[in-house]
């Protein structure tokens, strides 16, 4: 097929004249049957390089990619096209897949969009030895790479189906973030002699990269009320921690502004409402941890602020990628005070679990295979931490994950080889280094863009003209007087939301009087509790009686409950007490245990936490159709909360609030 | 294992219409060529055959296998990633030298394995019988296993109930190793059962078949030829006059190989002494070999001396069994009927018929009448009957 021919059928099929030169290229390869690793930045078009070459090729194009909306976004834009194509993920119900499992059966799809985690579904395994396949596509392929910011242990399995399939068999891998590093990595990965690499250049040109400097997150909390204020249209905030994510979104709305928060904590369906209502302009902003980067697809956004120093320029490049998208003008902006590189170094230092653990774990699966949830009571670790260990494991061939129908174990394997854990040590130097040449970024005296570009590989040499180096600003945020007051309005009047409300349960939303260990509270709590200084004092007291004025305004309760002590004490007692008199509801101390349970810290896990408390708790009070306010001091996982909710549930009670004095920033 | 050629190989071996021995021939001319597996479905897919002469349904068979092999890069990836090794015929160290050694153009062009492959290269002897089964054949198979286990001798076991069981569960209970040939394909293994002992190495499951092709009769007979290629000494337990042991000592015979089989009491109701009479060598309850020319325990006559009960006092634990025989020698003596045998032995899967066809035509034994009812009673000349024990 000629380039003329081609695009041809480019205008009548996609409605588009022509292919960039870089994008023939990958084409014309592709229909000859070649490999190839394809590094363009966002919006240049990668997705019609394969959705052109998928149409031309005989049989279906199967298409890996880890943006669930993004693949629904293609598919809904392919099929108004009138192309046949369709996907497959975890959104779909079963009678939505089962479709699409039979019309792909049938060859009526030449595009196929799936998410990695797909490999390890029966039906799809079923479906894919009856696909006649005409390619492979790897979306993100930058995944594959540990180097890389956003390492996928699922991308293993599809670099050992593309090792497997022949040398003439078309493959394209793609992706917008890669180094020199990452590049080679997935080179080697995917067999460099038979993979061809087409590098393209990855200047944002509508970007208007900025560093502001702060002292402090009052000064913070400063420039991002500015920069929000001062950018018309939407954008995004990027924060370090979830409990961040809440302040600085509190923080705006106490200003007035429509803005929410978004984080790996929310459930699906508040995500996916979330996710509608940002692309549909509800909100100004969302404040999010960079679990955010992989939802959405939102081609407008006009600002993107980071509150926190990123662990690499290439989380930086990633997450700032999906911004301006639509080409216009778009604020990139950097906040950062010297206090903040803490956090990104912690991260790096606690990557990995302890070496033990490890050999703890396949010592486990010596006995016999177990689930993700049998693992993690054995071991008590964090289910987080244990899924780290399964994924090193399995990546160095000593476990196992074998899916059957919906369940999955993991076993060990015969003759496993041993734990190597160098990669580690290497892992953990390369992200070192990776922060540092973050704060390479944030001290270069040359263009930031071209900063980023050579960081990323991109040998172009240009200057952008629009960041705060080539306008030579240094952008300096000193909080005024006027702000502090603000600020310290608002603190008085924040706090922390217990976020415990789910479809079927009788949990509301709750609150906590502060957050445990960033304020004096937490220190006033272990004082009494550990250190026998006596019942909580009164500040305590006011400070959750503001607290619930502040969330729970004139609502009425029935009855306050308390939780009982694990060993002994009457602290929280005595406290729900002094709130039952100034707030005029019935106490009731029935809320009892029905056996001794080990305090909960003691467990890692929030599987194991459950376990501990499973049915432990009873009442003799009578709580049908009551509206109860549950105090206790410290709300961490919230599993005693919902443990005793359910058990009143089960008694007949209306709702459950809870109401304590401090929440771990940890916790959700 | 990263050899790419896996797919191709898949879609070689599992192609249909064409038999293994056929296969082979091709591999032949593939290896004189001097191309691969891969090299030569390439020129399939164009078209060239290669001078060899494929039928016409061999061929399309062949034009469709090509089509799978990506599909093929798929399942392999899957069979990997799940710690299932794929060897074919022609890797030279990892391919089970019995196998080509004992079955030739028959050898299976793949294997799959999960477990520990050394187990291959190990002394070997397989335990065969029928999936329903007397207790006697199942101390039979224990001890022949415990015996196995005490040689370092790994035991080939076909994974059936009855015989097969038993024979894997000793092996393992004496702390001995196992191969488990599957009669099904490699993937729709899923017990959990024997997880510890393949981690540990004592057990490798192996399977010739289509890694989804489910248990069949077909398979399960076909496995057998596996089985005996496997092993190094052939043991059967029990077998039926038909099915897959039957089957499988048959033909382990036609092959030359030396198949022991159990030599079976007169009251036991299976057709090993048939097998024996057919050139199976007999063995006692404890696996030793007697030379019985004639197979069958009453024609203890024309050979007394080499009656294995003559040899080897019955040690059995079942001093109940013991004295029924002692009875029905006893009995045979004075003249017993069928339901009196019946009453005695209570077999529960013999017919009163099947039972008067055996008796009548005994060579030991003289038919008398009494009224409509048959009398069996032993010929004279024989020697006295007490000193059998």
């Amino acid at each position: 097929m000629t380039r003329s021919e081609a695009e041809e059928i480019l205008r009548i099929k996609f409605g588009l004249f022509h292919f960039y030169e870089e994008q023939w290229e990958a084409i014309s390869r592709l229909l000859k049957g070649e490999r190839i690793l394809m590094i363009q930045r966002t919006g240049f078009g990668k997705s019609l390089v394969f959705q052109f070459a998928g149409m031309m090729l005989p049989g279906t194009t199967v298409i890996f990619s880890p943006l669930i909306a993004l693949m629904r976004e293609q598919v809904n834009k392919l099929k108004q096209l009138g192309l046949p194509a369709a996907y497959i993920n975890s959104t779909l119900t079963p009678e939505e897949k089962a479709v699409v499992i039979r019309n792909a059966e049938n060859g009526m799809y030449k595009l196929l969009y799936i998410a990695p985690e797909r490999l390890e579904d029966e039906q799809w395994q079923e479906l894919v030895q009856r696909l006649r396949l005409g390619m492979v596509v790897v979306d993100e392929a930058h995944c594959i790479s540990t180097w890389g910011h956003d390492f996928r242990p699922s991308y293993r399995r599809i670099v050992n189906v593309v090792k497997q399939l022949q040398s003439n068999f078309p493959v394209l891998a793609c992706t917008a973030t890669a180094t020199i590093k990452v590049q080679k990595d997935i080179e080697v990965q995917f067999d460099n002699s038979r993979l061809t690499v087409l590098r393209g250049n990855l200047s944002r040109e509508n970007f208007s990269l900025k560093l502001i400097n702060c002292k402090n997150q009052e000064d913070k909390l400063d420039a991002v009320l500015q920069v929000v204020n001062k950018v018309d249209g939407t954008g995004v905030i990027y924060c370090g921690t979830q409990s961040e994510t809440e302040i600085y979104a509190k923080w705006l709305d106490f200003n007035g502004l429509k803005v929410t928060n978004y984080n790996a904590g929310l459930d699906d369906d508040t995500r996916k409402r979330v996710e509608i209502d940002f692309v549909n302009d509800v909100y100004k902003c969302i404040v999010s941890t960079n679990a955010l980067g992989m939802g959405m697809d939102k081609p407008n956004l006009r600002f993107v602020i980071h509150t926190q120093i990123p662990a690499s320029p290439l989380h930086y490049y990633q997450e700032i990628g999906r911004a301006g998208r639509d080409g216009l003008n778009t604020q990139i902006i950097l906040l950062y005070a010297p206090a903040d590189d803490e956090l990104p170094l912690a991260f790096i230092k606690n990557n990995k679990p302890a070496i033990k653990y490890y050999h703890k774990l396949a010592d486990i699966l010596k006995q016999e295979p177990l689930g993700l949830f049998g693992v993690v009571r054995r071991i008590n670790l964090k289910q987080t931490a244990v899924n780290v260990i399964l994924a090193d494991l399995i990546d160095q061939g000593i476990v196992i994950k074998r899916t059957v129908g919906k369940s999955s174990l993991y076993e060990l394997k015969f003759n496993a080889p041993a734990l190597q854990t160098k990669g580690f040590e290497d892992l953990r130097e390369a992200k070192l280094g990776d922060f540092e040449q973050m704060k390479a970024y944030m001290n270069t005296n040359a263009c930031r863009m071209s900063f980023l570009q050579n960081y990323l590989g991109d040998t172009t040499k240009s200057i952008c003209g629009k960041c705060d180096v080539d306008l030579e600003k240094r952008l300096v945020v000193n909080a005024s007087a006027e702000i502090l007051e603000k600020i310290n309005a608002f603190r008085d009047n924040y706090f922390p939301v217990l976020d415990v409300e789910t479809k079927t349960g009788i949990l509301m939303n709750g609150v906590a009087a502060s957050w445990y260990g960033v304020s004096n509270v937490g220190c006033m709590i272990h004082n009494s509790k550990y250190e026998n200084a006596g019942d909580f004092p009164d500040y305590l007291l006011r400070l959750t009686l503001r607290a619930f004025r502040s969330h729970f305004r004139n609502m009425k309760f029935d009855l306050i409950m308390y939780v009982p002590p694990t060993i002994s004490g009457n602290l929280v007692e005595v406290f729900a007490g002094k709130i039952s008199r100034t707030l005029g509801f019935e106490l009731s101390h029935g809320i009892k245990k029905t056996r001794a349970t080990a305090a909960q810290k003691v467990f890692e896990s929030a599987i194991s936490k459950r376990d501990n408390l499973k049915n432990a708790f009873t009442t003799d009070t009578f709580v049908k159709d009551k509206s109860i306010l549950l105090i206790d001091d410290i709300f961490d996982s919230g599993v005693t909360i919902k443990e005793i909710a359910a058990m009143l549930k089960t008694k007949g009670a209306k709702t459950v609030a809870p109401l304590v004095i401090a929440k771990t920033v940890g916790g959700r | 294992m990263t050899d790419t050629h896996i797919p191709y190989w898949m879609a070689f071996a599992h192609a249909r219409n064409m038999t293994n021995k056929r296969k082979m021939d091709f591999l032949i001319e593939v290896v004189h060529d001097r191309e691969t597996i891969a090299s030569a479905l390439q020129k399939i897919e164009l078209g060239d055959k290669m001078g060899f002469h494929f039928t016409d349904k061999e061929w399309s068979s062949m034009q469709e296998a090509v089509k799978e092999v990506p599909n093929n890069a798929f399942l392999a990836e899957k069979l990997i990633d799940q710690g299932i090794d794929i060897v074919h015929v022609m890797e030279k160290f990892t391919y089970p030298k019995l196998l080509k050694d004992n079955l030739k153009k028959e050898a299976p062009i793949l294997i799959y394995t999960k477990g520990n492959a050394d187990l291959l290269k190990k002394n070997s002897i397989a335990i065969v019988g029928s999936r329903k089964c007397s207790e006697t054949s199942l101390h039979f198979t224990d001890f022949i296993a415990k015996k196995a286990v005490d040689n370092k001798k790994v035991i080939v076991s076909g994974f059936a109930k009855g015989i097969d069981k038993q024979a894997l569960d000793s092996a393992l209970n004496y702390k001995g190793r196992s191969i488990i040939v599957l009669p099904q394909g490699i993937e729709t293994y899923q017990t959990k059962t024997y997880y510890p002992a393949i981690v540990k190495g004592d057990v490798l499951v192996i399977s010739i078949y289509h890694p989804k092709a489910p248990w069949s009769v077909g398979l399960a007979m076909d496995r057998n030829k596996i089985i005996y290629a496997l092993a190094h000494e052939i043991f059967a337990a029990e077998s039926g006059s038909t099915g897959g042991t039957w089957e499988g000592v048959i033909n382990g015979i036609k092959r030359g190989r030396k198949v022991f089989v159990r030599k079976a009491a007169p009251i036991e109701n299976n057709a090993n002494n048939l097998l024996i009479s057919k050139g199976a060598i007999p063995v006692d309850d404890y696996g030793k070999v007697v030379q019985a020319e004639n197979s069958l325990l009453f024609e203890f006559n024309e050979a007394p001396d080499t009656y294995s009960i003559n040899q080897t006092p019955v040690q059995t634990n079942d001093g109940i069994a013991e004295i029924v025989i002692k009875e029905l020698i006893n009995r045979l003596g004075k003249g017993i009927t069928i339901q009196e045998i019946i009453d005695l032995l209570k077999p529960d899967s013999i017919s009163t018929t099947h039972l008067n066809k055996l008796l009548s035509n005994h060579k030991s034994l003289i038919k008398t009448k009494k009224g409509r009812i048959n009398v069996y009673h032993l010929k004279k000349n024989l020697p006295d009957q007490t000193s059998m024990f």
